[in-house]
């Protein structure tokens, strides 16, 4: 047992690990919520909302930012059951931003359904795709799907194992607690050069879930908005330690995304103001903290952009350099046309001051979120790029252990019991 | 605040109590300090920490309805998941301990006095009162798996003053100091420990020591957890 983790981990040292030094990104997230405004009463319907968010996506992209993501939910009031269907429209329709989820459920989706919906999504979009994985906290979803919520993270732990084995090996024998098992299956399609998807883990309080990012040697993704920050430290600084001790480098190429709600205007309280019918009869926010102890107890980002500026850098001196900062706009009613001019106003007043100042204090040593080319590059160096091209069907449609023309023909399926 | 390594043990009070100076927070006060004195007479350093719940009446409410913990709050869930011994008191409000004491205790993580020992205390206009400590505050201790002392302690108007409370303190003192002295929140948590489901907010639960250097890193964080539970192996890819 020990012989083979210090095997593992010595082959993660020998591998060029994917991130390199580079900087800090800026994103949208969305959770896809339709809700009242409670300023006018007006509230869109599924269809306007949806229409809006694409907008925004393109104008998240016109505005500088490098990220756009989208949550999946699975009851009203929220619109976003199908993530990879939207985020392939925002593909065709954008050329740079990078296109991720927030979050795609791990728990309630079958692992086999994901590798094969992100690997489309991955080809359609040329490689501009990651996803983060989450387990939802929505509790009646879990037997929508046939799924036990008291096994939420267990069930989340080893989805993951799957969806890794399923996009980094041809053909896989699986089995395990909480499906059917596998018996020389081979997702399709192999994902874009063979090289699947960056993925992150969000997590608000699971240090499980940072052991599987650092494991892996994937991202992780706290989106403090609550907790107290000294909490979210620890668990990045977990997710930090684990990936160095399992080989994929240092605590500074471990890749951290952090997560915070904003919304500025051109003086502080203006934007206090703006904000607070939002903060008031938001369905997260009322009947707590005022929203000046918000403000200034977690990282909800309401002020100027100079306050704003201010307090992502002060999420840097706490966790220390990261890879990923994404934003929420949208959240709570907030009209579409405000959501837009809030994203003008980050492009042009914040994200450029923001990546002034950070070119000159980051550590030249942080990492860069991994793009496709990225780990292209790790993967390949400068030798040719697989590109899986199947073999015949056999007329059982089933391939066995050599669906592709450069498969092993020798490998042996192992035949798992089937129950 | 590392108590492992100074190997001081701290007994904390947690109190509903009211008044200024309250009386329940005053009989709690009582135990802990006798259970010190009892320590002491053994060898063992020990102190109290007294945490008086309604200097926290706002954060409590506060983080009932939402998932918001203010700092003192949390620095108040800290000092109690990383005592050695609790002296669990609350006046009698309508049959029951009170809503503030039940609240703090809806707030504290699952695992926040798993195996702590845990002396429950009430006071009351009455001695009609008498059973709420073994009927009301037992129950819920030991839904909280502490491991809660054989003597429980209600005091009423009229058992003020009377030798008869006294004797109760010192028992109840002794018998925590006891198992105090037996470490056997230790001894337990070593047998059994990865027996009980762990709460997905074990991070809270984890003592918080000294590890901030000056420029925010954090150093071994790692140490506090166990990469050999079944779900921190499936974590790292099943093995």
């Amino acid at each position: 047992m020990v012989d083979s983790m210090d095997a593992i981990i010595e082959a993660n040292k020998r591998q060029t690990p994917p991130a390199r030094p580079g900087p800090m990104e800026f994103g949208v997230m969305s959770v896809s919520d339709v809700t009242k405004d409670p300023v006018s009463g007006y509230v869109p319907s599924e269809a306007e909302r949806l229409q809006a968010t694409m907008k925004q996506a393109l104008t998240a992209e016109q505005a500088g930012f490098d990220v756009f993501a989208i949550g999946e939910h699975h009851n009203p009031p929220f619109w976003s059951s199908s993530p990879t269907t939207f985020l392939a429209a925002v593909a065709a329709q954008t050329k740079r931003i990078t296109l991720s989820t927030s979050t795609s459920l791990i728990t309630t989706n079958d692992p086999v359904n994901l590798a094969e919906q992100y690997a489309v999504l991955q080809h359609v979009a040329g490689g501009r795709v990651d996803l983060m994985l989450g387990r939802g906290n929505t509790a009646p979803v879990y037997p929508w799907f046939g799924k036990d919520i008291r096994q939420g993270l267990p069930l989340a732990l080893e989805n993951y194992n799957l969806l890794h084995r399923l996009w980094h090996e041809d053909v896989v024998d699986w089995s395990g607690k909480f499906r059917t098992a596998l018996q020389g299956f081979t997702s399709i399609p192999r994902p874009l050069d063979d090289v699947p998807p960056f993925v992150w883990h969000g997590s608000i309080r699971t240090p499980e879930i940072a052991e599987q990012a650092a494991y892996y040697g994937n991202g992780f993704f706290a989106n403090g908005i609550f907790w107290p920050v000294d909490h979210f430290r620890r668990l990045v600084a977990l997710y930090r330690n684990r990936f160095v001790h399992w080989g994929h480098g240092s605590e500074q190429q471990a890749v951290v995304g952090l997560g915070a709600q904003v919304f500025i205007s051109k003086h502080s309280q203006d934007a206090l103001d703006g904000f607070r019918p939002y903060f008031d009869f938001s369905p997260v926010y009322r009947g707590g903290p005022s929203l000046e102890t918000m403000v200034e107890q977690t990282p909800l980002m309401v002020g100027s952009p100079q306050q704003v500026i201010d307090r992502v850098l002060e999420q840097r001196e706490v966790y220390g350099d990261y890879a990923r900062q994404m934003f929420l706009v949208d959240h709570g009613g907030l009209p579409a046309d405000m959501v837009e001019r809030q994203l003008d106003l980050l492009g042009e007043y914040v994200l450029p001051v923001l990546r002034r100042e950070l070119s000159e204090i980051r550590d030249p040593n942080a990492v860069a979120t991994p793009s496709h080319q990225d780990m292209v590059k790790a993967r390949y160096g400068d030798q040719e790029v697989r590109q899986p091209k199947p073999n015949e069907n056999r007329g059982d449609n089933v391939t066995g252990t050599s669906p592709y023309t450069d498969s092993n023909p020798e490998q042996r399926v192992e035949l798992p019991k089937v129950y | 605040m590392n108590h492992a390594e100074t190997n001081r043990r701290h007994i904390t009070v947690v109190s509903a109590g009211v008044g200024e100076p309250s009386t329940t927070t005053k009989l709690a006060e009582g135990i802990a300090e006798r259970t010190v004195v009892r320590l002491r007479d053994q060898g063992i350093a020990a102190q109290v920490n007294v945490i008086e719940l309604k200097n926290l009446a706002q954060d409590i409410s506060t983080a009932a309805v939402s998932w918001k913990i203010t700092p003192q709050l949390q620095s108040a869930l800290d000092i109690v998941s990383q005592s050695d011994a609790l002296v669990a008191a609350s006046p009698v409000f309508k049959a029951s301990y009170s809503g503030l004491f039940k609240s703090f205790w809806d707030i504290a993580q699952q695992d926040a006095v798993l195996g702590m020992p845990v002396a429950v205390v009430a006071t009351g206009g009455s001695e009609r009162h008498a059973l709420v400590p073994d009927t009301s505050m037992r129950s819920l201790f030991a839904f909280l798996r502490a491991v809660i002392v054989p003597t429980g302690v209600m005091a009423a108007t009229v058992d003020w003053g009377s030798p008869g409370l006294v004797d109760r303190q010192t028992r109840v003192a002794g018998e925590l100091a006891s198992l105090v002295q037996a470490d056997i929140r230790r001894t337990l948590l070593a047998a059994v420990g990865e027996h009980y489901s762990s709460s997905e907010d074990g991070l809270a639960s984890q003592p918080v020591s000294d590890d901030t250097h000056a420029d925010g890193e954090v150093d071994d964080v790692s140490q506090d957890f166990d990469f050999d539970s079944s779900l921190m192996r499936l974590a790292a890819g099943g093995r």
